[in-house]
């Protein structure tokens, strides 16, 4: 046999092993340091997959600098050492041919390599010349220690919060709904509400193709013979419908009538959980008059007023969802024998209604007292593994720092200062540009009252996935192609 | 590329057998000892379109419900910049 054989045989029965010890639940596996009778020893680190929000711990194999091995974390409560198909390529990604491998400065209409020494100062320089019209624009794939050093770069260095992530525009309906309903921006649920559900209803949500590793306790449940409801409200067929009991096919933005039937149909049975109700919960119904982030006090009585157009009939006509499927969700959210899992996450958080619709889903569950235990939980999904960590819990926002502390507050600024041994008053108390305000000010001509000129992006690629790049983006970069502060001009990381 | 998978499949045992001898006819894939319904499987494939295709082809047969990846070599696939990421 020879040795190229030998080699291929081992990581077989490395994979095999690795595969075989996943399926009996063992933890007897061990990443193996060297293939065969190779001398040269592979080590392994733990790093972040960024595709998804899941936030799965992968361990990274590295030989003579170069990565030759991926594999999931055994030791992480979030994957349990499995990863989805997007790892195949978390290694792979590093070695595409499109990838950058050093800086490129636009000059005309062409990109030309230069060297890291001269990105930085060209980069220092332009910050040097206006901090104050400088602005970082990342993301929820920031790691917590990235986003930590821009954080800091900004608004302990230079005294300008212009910093924000792309999670601004994707879970801004997500925190709201947060806020206003319990006062505080977290989600309610966690992961381990999958492993305890006897229903799971996916609300406008594919996690078998979005966040898999996370469907796959589902799925692993349910292969050892546990019995579990999966229910798909969405507007289109995923690889998730096909392993749910249910689908219900709505309308766009059809949700919100069957949160608001089946909120009406446990009052009208009289099957909403009373006691959770007059311990816990207060009633709030739009204000028209002015507009808030948490509404006008109603009574219950007048709570159940508002509802009362929506019957299932009614509801049907709206949502495109048979009334007999509203009456279904209506009486599992009326059992009390049952634990009941909402997941949701972009197909809410961005439609037009997305805040509405966030209050609405928290809203059901704690009208049905199916709430604060094990399995029976909203559960808002991110789209990206650090839109907490990163972008909240970091602050990496333009009102924010870290630990849930805001500029606005003198005191949050003296702690930040004290923490990071800055002198008092360094920290500015003006909230920086949120997202598209940046952007804004960014393709606004500075005659015209534009005051950025510069940002640096980071983990992201607002190119794609601004709103309205017509107005966010491409004028900027039509009128000022020689910027270094346009995206593809950003420094990229070297390969090693 | 040469990966471990976990395949979840369905509690409908009767569709089980055709679902093995595909797996088990094809070169490219070797077949581990079942667990309960989590099946390990080992894959080669020549660069990650052709890992792609061969996922596929897997969550497309009747009775796999899901797919987890648990380790990928890929000193071969990059060797050479021949990585398609």
């Amino acid at each position: 046999m020879d040795k190229q054989q030998n080699r291929r045989d081992f990581i077989r029965s490395a994979a095999m092993a690795s595969a075989t010890a996943a399926a009996a639940g063992s933890t007897s596996f061990s990443l193996p340091k060297v293939y065969g009778d190779e001398n040269s020893a592979i080590e392994w680190n733990k790093a972040p997959c960024r595709f998804c929000g899941t936030g799965c711990h992968v361990q990274v194999g590295v030989r003579d600098g170069q990565v030759v091995a991926v594999a999931g974390d055994r030791e992480a409560d979030v994957n349990k050492g499995l990863l989805c198909v997007k790892g195949y390529h978390v290694g792979a990604v590093l070695y595409g041919k499109d990838r950058l491998t050093k800086p490129l400065l636009r000059r005309d209409d062409k990109y030309v390599e230069i060297e890291w020494s001269e990105a930085i100062k060209i980069i220092a320089d332009r910050i040097e010349a206006a901090p104050d019209r400088f602005g970082f624009y990342g993301s929820g794939q920031w790691t917590i220690p990235e986003g930590y050093a821009a954080q800091k770069f900004i608004k302990g260095g230079l005294s300008n919060n212009h910093i924000d992530p792309n999670a601004r525009l994707c879970m801004a309906s997500a925190v709201t709904g947060f806020l206003a309903t319990y006062g505080v921006d977290e989600p309610a649920g966690c992961y381990d509400d999958l492993d305890n559900c006897d229903v799971l209803i996916m609300w406008g949500n594919n996690p078998a193709e979005m966040h898999p590793v996370l469907f796959s306790r589902v799925v692993d449940r349910r292969s050892r013979g546990e019995d579990i409801t999966l229910i798909d409200i969405g507007t289109r067929k995923t690889r998730t419908t096909q392993q749910c009991e249910h689908y219900l096919e709505m309308k766009p933005h059809g949700d919100l009538a069957v949160a608001n039937g089946i909120a009406h149909l446990l009052i009208e049975n009289g099957t909403f959980d009373k006691s959770f109700v007059e311990n816990h919960c207060n009633f709030k119904s739009p204000d028209s008059e002015n507009p808030n982030l948490h509404g006008k006090a109603v009574s219950f009585d007048e709570y159940k007023e508002l509802l009362k157009p929506y019957t299932p009939e009614r509801v049907e006509e709206l949502s495109g969802v048979a009334a007999a499927d509203i009456r279904m969700l209506a009486d599992l959210f009326g059992r009390r024998d049952i634990r009941i899992t909402s997941l949701w996450c972009m197909g809410v958080n961005q439609h037009t209604r997305g805040t509405a619709m966030n209050c609405l889903i928290h809203g059901v569950h704690l009208l049905s007292g199916h709430f604060g235990r094990p399995g029976d939980a909203p559960t808002s999904l991110t789209g990206q593994p650090s839109a907490c960590g990163t972008a909240r819990e970091v602050g990496t926002l333009a009102h924010a720092l870290p630990g849930g502390r805001v500029v606005m507050k003198p005191e949050h600024r003296q702690q930040a200062e004290m923490i990071w041994k800055l002198p008092e008053g360094r920290i500015n108390a003006k909230p920086g540009y949120h997202t598209v305000k940046m952007w804004e000010q960014f393709c606004t001509p500075a005659e015209e009252g534009g005051d950025i000129d510069t940002i640096w992006v980071q983990v992201t690629n607002p190119g794609h996935s601004l709103p309205n790049l017509n107005k966010l983006l491409t004028p900027k970069l039509d009128s000022k192609k020689n910027s270094l502060s346009s995206r593809k001009s950003t420094p990229q990381p070297q390969r090693n | 590329m040469i990966s471990g998978l976990v395949l979840y499949l369905n509690r409908d045992e009767a569709i089980w057998s055709e679902t093995l001898d595909a797996l088990t006819a094809q070169a490219e894939i070797a077949v581990g000892q079942r667990y309960e319904s989590r099946l390990p499987v080992v894959v080669e494939s020549s660069d990650g379109s052709n890992a792609r295709d061969l996922t596929q082809w897997i969550l497309d047969l009747p009775g796999v419900d899901h797919l987890d990846v648990t380790y990928v070599d890929l000193e071969e696939a990059t060797r050479g910049e021949n990585g398609d990421g």
